[in-house]
């Protein structure tokens, strides 16, 4: 019996997860590729144990709040598997995960604070300006120091200053998230950096 | 050097959360869309059909009418 292409490919993705030699070497995208033919719980296990802390420390250090912080890990994740279909591999699965992460967690401070005043966030357009704080300078800061300053200042400038240091996350993904032109990230970046630099020269009377 | 990672690294090996607690909550919820969707296939082209009896239609050509028993004809 002769097996159509389309079977054989199958066949070769399902047949860690049939073996039971699905390993932690495996790829994101190949688990990712597995669980959506498969549904299998433990390719599930394998993810939720690669991101599970991360995702919970960022949900932790946005949300402020332990109970807070558990309670949105399980909607996100929830929310990964609910969309994983839709995951189109265009970008990595990590930064795809914490785009839902950061988007949760804003959404969620959003709701809570119901700013009234006129923000940032609610200027359109805006002019690209010379961003003048050396990133070597920010990324070299003392790691003890780095964790207290980052707990001081505003969440939001938290947000973007781990998506794009941390996180590694580009203009354009940060631009989605935040649902923003790049200049406004551009923009919203340097004042991050800036409220970074004030808050850390407040506490340690030093520049960094 | 990254000391944006390296805190990253740090809090990862000291977190501490009710991981289990929360995978469960996940997976019962997975399991709870599930019953739902499953019960939707089944139940929603019954009731259509009722719709399509009441309206003086007939659903029979959509049903498909299999053989009582297996390799025998209908």
């Amino acid at each position: 019996m002769l097996l159509q292409p389309k079977t054989i490919l199958l066949i070769n993705l399902l047949n860690p997860v049939i073996s039971g030699s699905v390993s932690s070497s495996q790829s994101d995208d190949e688990i990712v590729d597995m669980y959506i033919a498969t549904q299998s719980p433990h390719l599930f296990d394998i993810l939720y144990e690669r991101y599970s802390k991360k995702v919970f420390i960022k949900c932790n250090s946005l949300l402020r709040n332990q109970a807070k912080a558990e309670d949105a890990m399980q909607e996100i994740f929830i929310k990964v598997l609910l969309n994983l279909i839709k995951f189109n591999k265009k970008a990595k699965f990590s930064t795809w995960l914490y785009s839902i992460t950061y988007n949760y967690c804003i959404d969620s401070i959003r709701k809570d604070k119901k700013r009234k005043s006129v923000s940032v966030d609610d200027v359109g357009e805006l002019e690209e300006v010379p961003d003048t704080i050396d990133d070597k300078r920010l990324l070299e800061t003392n790691i003890v120091r780095l964790k207290a300053v980052l707990d001081v200042i505003p969440v939001e400038d938290k947000a973007i200053l781990l998506m794009k240091y941390q996180d590694d996350m580009s203009i354009r993904d940060i631009g989605k998230i935040l649902s923003k032109s790049e200049s406004a990230v551009k923009m919203k970046i340097k004042r991050a950096k800036e409220k970074f630099v004030k808050q850390y020269s407040n506490i340690y009377q030093d520049a960094i | 050097m990254n000391n944006f990672k390296e805190l990253q690294k740090i809090q990862v090996d000291k977190v501490e959360f009710r991981s289990s607690r929360i995978k469960s909550g996940i997976t019962s919820s997975m399991g709870a869309f599930s019953f739902v969707g499953n019960m939707l296939d089944h139940f929603i082209p019954k009731v259509l059909g009722i719709f399509v009896n009441m309206a003086g239609g007939d659903d029979s050509k959509t049903t498909i009418r299999r053989p009582k028993y297996p390799n025998t004809p209908g």
